[in-house]
């Protein structure tokens, strides 16, 4: 067990985005894989002279958070070559680095474009050169697209470092309770008010495209789910029943939600087309229903059930409406969200009494519990099915911590103040 | 997410003990009403039935509730357990065959002892001997390119006891490890393997047997074993090096 604990606090947003002063996410990580690949990233610059963002600190932190890479410091590196032509291995091989991105920014008419290159030490060669562009505004986009790029060449699998993430903080203010629905960047930059509210907001849901939410809001004095469009911030409210408005989820086609209603009595699952405003009622039992959520078919529901005496995870086939019960081990098993693979299911378990989260294999059967903080809830998988999310105490405040699907790398997301709360990371 | 869930069971829970408090407080009420209240006196009587009634269907949901959540233990019980009684049932099957297996492949294990002995002689084995030996060894080989399993396990099995000191053994042995890993039957295998290792270093087998060997003891979970014969065949350049330094990267 190596103990990183390094905390990159992050700075530079502050400058940008004056709101993040609120509750700004900071990353400490707590546990990282035994032999994470040395990589180093010495400063990418135009023509020597620093970008309005320190791409490859960006690129760094990224990768050292993904838990399989450790960065060399800065100040170790014997030299700062910008294209592979600069490099001599030698200086890399003294100071253990396995791998080495460089790479240079050019400013053409205001738009950066950067070519960089990713070399492996030992064979001295070069993996990749690929170039990438953008405006001065979107320069931490394009470091994260470098991030995606060497996560990818290195481990295979694609990197999830340009994702968000949405999530609602608690702060009091002159002593009461302002809740908070926030977006930011997955490292924790960039943090955006998307709503301010008196009273509280729940469920956070991405659509599948990344361009709008759903939640909901208890502004109207009960619960409504509204939908909001992340570029415009224009909202429109869904619904307005009686009773039970909540736990949105969007299809992965974009075209319906899957929500929970109990305008007739009972909390019962309900899907709602988007385009025609028609409500369908799902399931029918006197147990509750609740917490659907799809697979990434679009074919099927799974959701959070009691009709069994206490509360499981459940699979609704839309089509023929046959319900098949999923978990069976131990007494609770509740908020389901599958990985991208489908296969992968991730829930909150009850296991001696306290709740963590646990990764079940559906085709195996093997359950995993991931987690060791306690009163762990909401976990939300990465697009890549690498990292999750979840909401956990930290002595008594609410925070987001990460875990990774086989359990080697945590970290946390202390906020500074108030509490932090259901997080939802981006699909794309 | 799970404080909405836990306010929604407690919901419930409010709405069941709501349900629950009502005749009682029905009853108590009822003695101070006054007495002319005539036409209210089929109410009161009504009322207590209706919500006996709705506390019994209570009741019954969740005895039904408990009831579906034992059928669905015991279901996801019974799908387990046929599916370990099928793994059982194919153990058992693979180690009666191995045994039985085994006990002819004994005799022939006790007999490489005479192949040892008499390996001098190896040479001296006279020419029509060989050419039927050659035959012998062919057809059996051609057996099991046709697909014929069991004839070729029984020819090659027939051709190591009838010609110990062959040229072709230490071949027919690696043959019948083959086939006998394909069909799952580890111990039969390991034997045949063990036999060109352990007799024939120096055959043109020898290292592809190492290789197969190793990866037999991997299999009957032995990994010490397997480790220090995969090292082994690993050593060389030939084809079986390679499989065997991929094989180890994979499963150490």
């Amino acid at each position: 067990m190596r103990k990183l604990g390094a905390t990159l606090s992050l700075y530079l947003f502050t400058l940008v985005f004056p709101l993040s002063g609120i509750a700004e996410l900071t990353i400490e990580i707590t546990h990282g894989v035994d032999n994470p690949s040395r990589i180093a990233i010495p400063p990418i610059t135009q023509a020597g002279q620093a970008l309005p963002e320190d791409i490859s600190k960006i690129v760094s932190a990224d990768l050292e958070r993904s838990g399989l890479f450790m960065p060399l410091p800065r100040r170790d590196m014997l030299s700062f070559p910008s294209t592979a032509k600069e490099v001599y291995y030698r200086d890399w091989r003294i100071l253990g680095a396995e791998y080495l991105v460089v790479g240079k920014a050019v400013n053409q008419s205001g738009r950066y474009q950067i070519s960089f290159s990713l070399m492996e030490v030992h064979g001295e060669r070069k993996l990749f050169t690929k170039v990438v562009e953008g405006p001065a505004t979107q320069l931490r986009d394009l470091a994260h697209y470098i991030s995606d790029q060497v996560y990818q060449a290195v481990t295979g699998i694609p990197g999830a470092f340009s994702t968000r993430v949405a999530y609602v903080t608690a702060v009091p203010v002159n002593g009461k309770m302002t809740f908070q629905l926030m977006v930011a960047d997955v490292d924790g930059a960039r943090e955006r008010l998307l709503l301010d509210s008196k009273q509280p907001i729940m469920s956070p849901a991405w659509s599948p495209d990344a361009t709008e939410l759903v939640y909901v809001s208890f502004e109207t004095g009960r619960p409504a789910i509204f939908r909001q469009k992340l570029a415009t911030a224009a909202r429109e409210q869904l619904t307005n029943f009686r009773g039970l408005n909540g736990a949105p989820s969007w299809s992965p086609n974009g075209k319906t939600l899957a929500l929970v209603l109990s305008k007739d009595g009972n909390p019962e699952i309900y899907t709602y087309e988007l385009s025609t405003r028609k409500f369908t009622r799902r399931t029918t039992h006197f147990a509750i229903d609740t917490e659907p959520n799809w697979t990434p078919d679009g074919k099927s529901l799974i959701f959070t059930s009691d009709r069994g005496g206490t509360p499981q995870i459940y699979k609704l086939a839309i089509a023929t409406g046959r319900v098949e019960r999923l978990t069976f081990r131990g007494s609770y098993n509740a908020r389901p969200r599958l990985a991208s693979d489908g296969r992968t299911l991730v829930m909150v378990h009850r296991d001696n009494g306290s709740f963590h989260i646990a990764s079940q294999d559906l085709v195996t059967g093997d359950l995993r519990v991931l987690t060791q903080t306690y009163l762990d809830e909401s976990p939300t998988v990465a697009p890549n099915g690498a990292m999750l999310l979840y909401a956990t105490k930290q002595g008594n405040k609410g925070v987001l911590a990460a875990v990774s699907l086989d359990a080697g790398v945590k970290f946390l997301l202390p906020a500074r103040r108030g509490d932090v709360r259901e997080p939802a990371w981006s699909p794309k | 997410m799970r404080i909405q869930a836990g306010s929604v069971f407690f919901g419930l829970f409010l709405s069941i003990s709501a349900q629950a408090a009502a005749p009682v407080e029905e009853i108590g009420v009822q003695p101070a009403r006054p007495v002319n209240a005539v036409p209210q006196a089929p109410l009161p009587a009504a009322l207590p039935q209706t919500s006996d009634v709705h506390y019994q269907l209570q009741l019954l949901q969740d005895e039904i509730r408990t009831l579906r959540g034992m059928v669905e233990e015991l279901n996801y019980e019974v799908s387990q357990l046929k599916a370990r009684q099928m793994d059982d049932y194919m153990d058992i099957d693979r180690r009666l065959s191995a045994i039985s297996a085994g006990g002819a492949a004994s005799p022939v294990r006790s007999s490489s002892a005479k192949v040892v002995g008499t390996s001098g002689d190896a040479g001296s084995v006279p020419a029509a001997v060989a050419s039927d030996e050659a035959e012998h060894y062919s057809h059996a080989y051609n057996q099991l390119k046709a697909g014929k399993i069991t004839e070729s396990i029984a020819l090659f099995k027939e051709h190591n006891a009838k010609y110990p000191n062959g040229k072709y053994v230490a071949n027919s042995y690696y043959w019948l490890g083959e086939i006998y890993v394909l069909q799952g039957q580890l111990e039969p295998a390991r034997q045949s393997f063990s036999m060109v290792v352990d007799n024939y270093p120096a055959h043109r087998k020898a290292s592809d047997s190492t290789f197969k060997l190793g990866q037999v003891y991997y299999l009957l979970g032995d990994k010490a074993k397997a480790k220090a014969l995969l090292d082994k065949a690993a050593e060389g350049n030939d084809n079986s090096a390679r499989l065997a330094r991929s094989y180890l990267k994979e499963n150490f």
